[in-house]
């Protein structure tokens, strides 16, 4: 079975919860913290989820589809997370320049059919990540804001 | 290092305790143990201190360990043990859930910012309040998150003293247990992740003649200030009234 890589210039879409998502201190949001990007203990790679899988007119359709997606999948964004919107080009041009080599497969699972695996992501790489939610992968919407 | 925490019971047996001037509790989580206050003010009359009025001794109590060189711990050793004391009540088991997890964790928070209260400014003390409350909030927490730990929040605590900013940072949480403090301004981004036993973690990013720069790096909190210094640390925490420590 050959592998299927997410095209660089479509892109990918990644739940921030409300924890990593970074606000001032009367809870303004204002972007992502760089710890959005860290994976868990054992977690073999990063999850996301391919943007143009869904059909849509445009760009937000797009993204409104996506995000339908995911609330209705295992997993269950809560009301004031985010996601984090970065192109694939720009992700792997920013690990690269971190000296990692990712790869972006699309593998579908049991309950979102557009999942992403970013394979070979750093576990932990604080400049890297902090580059990735301040530029690359810093596109941020929150859920709230996504109709139903 | 102690742990110790208090919680409002409003029923435990058949006492009604929020209708006396004892209605609050003495926890020890490790040992599932409290003391109820009227019984502390004994244990604490045995010790050799007077019995004071109810926030007196909850203030004792909770500072027990600066005050008198002694770990809260050493105050349960001393009620369970000995001449079979039944001065200690032993509560009811809790179920171990996320919304206890969370409740106990705040819980804790607000106490040690209370052990501290004088130094700081009320207007700060009150929107860390809402910060934490909004941040702990059980609807919005990722169940495989784990809580924010004391020692990090300590750490926390530590770092706006010893920093004194003007600007309240925004507050964040790691997944395995570490508070994170944000300062955001138009270009520039810091993030600074408490570690337990004062050691911190922090990355920046900012905008340099239309180009990104970052740094990252750990240090011990008494570094931070010239570790950061580089890269106009006023910029973060100088200009605003959020803040203002006396």
């Amino acid at each position: 079975m050959t592998t299927a890589y997410v095209p660089p210039d479509d892109s990918l879409i990644r739940n921030v919860p409300w924890a990593r998502l970074r606000k001032d201190a009367d809870d303004n949001v204002l972007g992502i913290d760089s710890a959005a990007f860290r994976l868990r203990p054992l977690e073999p790679y990063l999850s996301a989820t391919w943007l143009e899988f869904f059909a849509g007119a445009s760009k937000t359709d797009q993204m409104h589809e996506a995000v339908r997606h995911i609330r209705n999948s295992d997993f269950k964004p809560t009301a004031n997370s985010g996601f984090a919107i970065g192109k694939v080009r720009e992700i792997e041009a920013a690990c690269v320049s971190r000296s990692y080599k990712i790869r972006v497969v699309h593998e579908e699972t049991a309950d979102n059919r557009a999942h992403v695996a970013v394979r070979r992501w750093p576990e932990d790489d604080a400049v890297l990540f902090e580059e990735l939610a301040a530029g690359a992968w810093g596109d941020l919407v929150m859920n709230k804001d996504c109709p139903a | 290092m102690s742990l110790i925490h208090y919680e409002r019971r409003r029923n435990l047996g058949n006492t009604d305790w929020s209708k006396n001037w004892s209605s609050f509790a003495v926890m020890h989580p490790s040992y599932e143990l409290g003391i109820e206050s009227g019984r502390v003010g004994k244990l604490l009359g045995q010790l050799g201190h007077s019995e004071g009025a109810t926030n007196a001794i909850l203030d004792t109590v909770l500072n027990l360990p600066a005050a008198h060189g002694w770990w809260a711990d050493d105050v349960f050793k001393m009620a369970s043990g000995g001449t079979g004391n039944t001065e200690v009540i032993r509560f009811p088991h809790r179920e171990v859930t996320l919304e206890n997890r969370l409740y106990d964790t705040l819980a804790s928070f607000k106490v040690r910012t209370a052990q501290i209260a004088m130094h700081l400014a009320d207007g700060f003390r009150q929107r860390l309040f809402r910060q934490l409350d909004s941040l702990l909030c059980t609807e919005d927490w990722v169940v495989e998150d784990e809580p924010p730990k004391l020692a990090s929040f300590s750490t926390f605590l530590r770092l706006i003293l010893f920093l004194r900013p003007d600007v309240q940072p925004g507050l964040g949480a790691t997944q395995d247990g570490h508070l994170i403090a944000m300062w955001t301004t138009s270009s520039a981004r810091l993030s600074i992740e408490c570690l337990p036993n004062d050691q911190l973690r922090w990355v920046l990013s900012r905008c340099y003649e239309g180009s990104l720069e970052s740094a990252a790096g750990r240090c011990e909190l008494v570094r931070i200030r010239s570790v950061l210094e580089p890269y106009n640390p006023r910029a973060w925490f100088e200009h605003d009234d959020g803040l203002r420590t006396p």
